[in-house]
């Protein structure tokens, strides 16, 4: 597979202020790659660095093995879509979507068909005399795509693309894009911080944080097994413990699991996501169980969220299915559990942590025959 | 408070409005009116109506040049002031520089300056220059002053616009150049033409600044005034009446295309 998009050593300073330190990232050709961090994590700037708009303080940016770091944006084959759309006010829908190709210097029919070919990829073919104003958030986010894609650009940049949309609409566009991106086959670079919508839509997420890319992996692997405490707490909701690995098991307050993975003895965290944890009534025979009193719970609509408090001070979230939330009612002391391969472990003390989860294991037998989220009597 | 009090302080105020407005107005209405008096006095209740004084006017030789030159006036220092006040206005939305927030309230000082003093200043500072007093340096004076409107109504509609799209059009293959000429300047062009229009209706009445730099070229404001001192002639109703007309056009026409939001401080 060949590489479309490769920063090499890049990094960026505004004024006295570093955005991007030093980054290395390969986008390959196809894929569909998203930059997933929280504002003001560089995610933008690097995108805008890939476009042109911004130029890097060192380093190197290529496409298709071409150096493009010094070229200006109207001399780079790669297409963005601007958050907020950025139409031209003062051009009907059809004008908008004919710019890249007029100034490209086609006319005529040739412009014509080009053009209704990619509003009618859009669904918008109906709205080429329309005023971008006259069109509503998703319309417009439609025709912002058809302009961009009309260049067969070797590289679609999308910035937050989805941001300003209601929930139902951006579901659709999400859809609607991934559609697209298999249809063109044209290499994808999206920008969010909605980590839900990466983890729907991507090949591979990077996620970032202070201008570095702390993991760079597909969908499944970022939310099974991060590797840093950043992209465990940014990817989905996960409980922190805070334990003690020895070589063999790890072991906290009230519990210890044998456990295996590339990791250091010495202090850990660890990392149990709510909808991996059991909730057991009386105290299981076997292994371990963390007592916790119920503090509190808190409906979502899908499920129910407990929150609970150990012995030791911790707070631990737990998923319920709202079906069995009525055991515990009146319920104030619990048993929590979990299998220790969906546990995640990250050493403390040491600088960059490696991370890993165990790759095994059933420890607990009871657990072989327990439903994930069942309760027990 | 009730509604009815609401009510009697909204007609109230309603009729201070009016009275103002009656009171601003009624002078110009007289104007408009007594232009159509064939007596040679203005006097009431008029006897007839005539166009005698628009033929008068129309013969006035001195009267038609001063028109021109005022028109002449009007046009140059208008399309000096929209050339430089775009391209600064253009500067101060692309650029941050220090003083900044102090360079966008100082841009208006000149109209806000009295005519007398700025007139006075170019009569003196201007020779240095080596411009001499003429209509080229009634232009230049007409111009420092028309800038402003320009900078603030281009400005106003800059600010307004998405910063993104000159972005979107380098994205899509335009050189800046390109992007001046096919973004920018169409959605700033409405912008232009009302601040020109107004531009050029202030500079048709200016009398300070011009009456300092001009040498024996009257202006129409100026020539008025000359033949008033002669004793208010039906004549000066006619003029007054036309450029009452243009000015109201011109200035329907700058609302209409103006930035709504400028506060003109």
């Amino acid at each position: 597979m060949t590489n479309s998009i490769e920063l090499k050593n890049v990094t960026k300073f505004f004024g006295p202020n570093c955005v991007i330190p030093t980054l290395d990232l390969t986008i390959q050709q196809g894929e569909f790659l998203t930059l997933l961090g929280p504002s003001g994590c560089g995610k933008t700037t690097l995108l805008r660095m890939i476009a042109g708009f911004e130029t890097p303080t060192t380093g190197r940016v290529f496409l298709e093995g071409d150096d493009i770091t010094n070229l200006p944006p109207y001399n780079r084959n790669v297409n963005t879509v601007f958050q907020n759309y950025a139409l031209f006010p003062h051009l009907h829908v059809f004008d908008n979507v004919a710019y890249g190709l007029k100034q490209k210097g086609y006319t005529g029919e040739k412009l014509k068909t080009a053009v209704y070919d990619a509003l009618e990829m859009v669904q918008m073919a109906d709205f080429a005399r329309r005023k971008p104003k006259e069109l509503s958030g998703g319309q417009q986010q439609r025709i912002a795509l058809a302009r961009a894609i009309i260049n067969k650009p070797k590289v679609l940049l999308l910035d937050e693309p989805l941001a300003a949309l209601d929930l139902k609409l951006r579901k659709q566009m999400q859809f609607e894009l991934k559609q697209l991106h298999q249809q063109l086959g044209i290499t994808f670079v999206f920008v969010t911080h909605d980590q839900e919508e990466a983890l729907t839509m991507s090949d591979r997420i990077a996620v970032m944080n202070k201008g570095v890319i702390e993991q760079l992996d597909a969908p499944q692997n970022i939310y099974d097994h991060p590797k840093t405490k950043f992209v465990a707490d940014f990817v989905g909701e996960n409980n922190t413990l805070s334990g003690f690995y020895d070589g063999q098991t790890v072991s906290a307050s009230g519990f210890s699991i044998p456990f295996q993975g590339d990791l250091q003895p010495g202090d850990v965290q660890l990392f149990i996501r709510p909808e991996h944890i059991y909730v057991h009534l009386k105290e299981p025979e076997h292994g371990f169980a963390i007592r916790s009193n119920v503090v509190g719970k808190t409906f979502l609509g899908h499920l129910w969220k407990i929150h609970c408090q150990t012995t030791n001070n911790e707070m631990i979230d737990v998923s319920v299915k709202p079906d069995q939330i009525s055991k515990i009612d009146g319920v104030s002391t619990v048993f929590l559990s979990w299998e220790s391969d969906k546990m995640n472990a990250i050493a403390v003390a040491s600088g960059r942590p490696a991370l890993t989860s165990s790759k095994s294991l059933f420890w607990n037998y009871n657990l072989l025959i327990m439903n994930k989220l069942q309760l027990f009597y | 408070m009730s509604p009815k009090k609401i009510d009697f302080l909204n007609i109230l105020i309603g009729a201070l409005a009016l009275g103002v407005m009656f009171f601003i107005y009624f002078p110009m209405a007289i104007v408009v009116l007594y232009s159509f008096n064939p007596e040679t006095v203005n006097a009431f209740p008029m006897r007839g109506f005539s166009l005698k004084w628009y033929e008068t006017m129309a013969q006035n030789q001195s009267l038609l040049n001063s028109l021109k030159i005022s028109g002449l006036i009007g046009i140059f220092g208008t399309l000096m002031a929209l050339v430089i006040g775009t391209m600064g206005a253009l500067a101060m939305n692309k650029f941050n520089f220090k003083l900044k927030r102090t360079f966008e309230r100082i841009v208006l000082l000149p109209i806000t300056l009295p005519g007398i003093l700025t007139g006075v200043a170019m009569l003196s500072f201007f020779p240095l220059l080596g411009i001499s007093i003429s209509l080229k340096a009634v232009v230049i004076g007409h111009t420092t002053f028309l800038i402003c409107l320009v900078v603030t109504q281009v400005y106003a509609r800059l600010k307004r616009l998405d910063p993104y799209l000159e972005e979107a059009a380098a994205d899509l293959g335009s050189t800046p150049w390109q992007t001046f000429w096919r973004v920018t300047l169409p959605n700033i062009k409405t912008a232009m033409i009302g601040s020109a229009l107004l531009a050029f209706t202030l500079s048709l009445d200016e009398i300070p600044i011009t009456f300092f730099l001009t040498a024996q070229d009257n202006t129409l404001p100026i020539e008025i005034y000359a033949m008033l001192r002669r004793g208010i002639t039906p004549e000066v109703n006619a003029i007054s009446t036309l450029i009452f007309v243009l000015s109201l056009v011109a200035l329907v026409l700058s609302v209409k295309y103006g930035e709504r939001e400028t506060k003109i401080v």
